[in-house]
């Protein structure tokens, strides 16, 4: 997964604003929909919950891998309660997490957008694959490699456009070590998507009307 | 027998995707040696490493964070999630 894993200081203060505000309204947009457009029904309250309480928990588990990385199930989310209700959960678990003193309050904005690209990408692509015709457990991995990437490249741009204060390394050194923790984190990734593959495909064996948003069809036929 | 092609399918692609992300994380892994999470950050953006040393956890794995409060709040969302779903009953 990822997330700015920086301490609170080091972007300046017009910056964390900035991804903050743009964070707020993201969210807020996710809370209009869910209340105007899409209402949430009692099925997605309690995937939600579930879905909190599962990704704050892994969230904060330190994993020996690579020198020791994070998953977040941000891909989970997407492809199981969709972007909107993601964006909430994003917003919980990332204030969660720096009540806890993992992450900086001032990064929460950078991080909402860095994990509102995984939800939302990781769900796009699941429903998007659906049309080709692939198996539940293909399609789950692929998006969330898919999202886990975009989310990677989302991090990446947040920090070369806000600069790190009181650090004077140049922007391409700086792209060029980003990148190279951003390919460590893809490896992250393929545990993740394989996590999330059989989650998925679980879910779909056993509860197939929780997954009738990203597959109708499926959903129906069972 | 059109299920199995499409699993098959699936499972390539994917497979194929997950070679080529395992090769560049193994390059980089390389490159950059074995360095924890919030150090690997500090060295990428050019801030002085930050130690990780100290907890050990169990069999390497550690919580981030304050551990009282980690437990503390993951006790209130479990309860708070079982009594959504005792409420709701989906």
């Amino acid at each position: 997964m990822a997330h700015i894993h920086l301490p609170d200081g080091t972007f300046s203060i017009k910056w964390v604003i900035t991804w903050w505000i743009i964070a707020i309204i993201i969210v807020g947009l996710c809370l209009y929909w869910l209340k105007k457009v899409k209402k949430i029904d009692n099925r997605k309250i309690t995937m939600a919950a579930m879905l909190t309480a599962a990704s704050f928990a892994i969230f904060q588990v330190n994993i020996p891998l690579f020198g020791g990385v994070h998953m977040n199930l941000t891909p989970l989310i997407g492809i199981l309660a969709g972007p909107a209700i993601g964006g909430i959960i994003v917003l919980i678990v990332n204030i969660l997490s720096a009540a806890i003193g993992h992450g900086g309050w001032g990064l929460i904005g950078a991080n909402i957008l860095v994990n509102m690209t995984e939800v939302t990408v990781a769900y796009s692509i699941y429903k998007a694959l659906g049309k080709i015709n692939l198996d539940t457990f293909s399609k789950a991995g692929i998006g969330t490699i898919a999202g886990l990437l975009l989310g990677n490249i989302t991090m990446i741009l947040i920090i070369l456009i806000s600069g790190i204060q009181g650090v004077d390394q140049n922007i391409p050194n700086t792209l060029y070590g980003l990148s190279i923790l951003a390919a460590v984190n893809m490896g992250v990734a393929i545990i993740e998507s394989f996590i999330t593959g059989y989650v998925v495909s679980y879910i779909m064996r056993v509860r197939p009307d929780m997954l009738r948003e990203v597959n109708p069809i499926a959903a129906t036929a069972k | 027998m059109q299920q199995q092609q499409s699993n098959k399918k699936g499972i390539i692609i994917f497979g194929a995707i997950v070679l080529i992300f395992l090769g560049i994380c193994l390059f980089a892994y390389i490159i950059t040696g074995n360095k924890g999470i919030e150090e690997r950050f500090s060295n990428a953006v050019g801030l002085p490493s930050e130690s990780e040393g100290g907890d050990n956890g169990i069999l390497g794995f550690t919580i981030e964070g304050n551990h009282i409060y980690y437990m503390f709040i993951l006790a209130l969302a479990i309860i708070a999630t079982v009594l959504i779903y005792l409420k709701y009953k989906v």
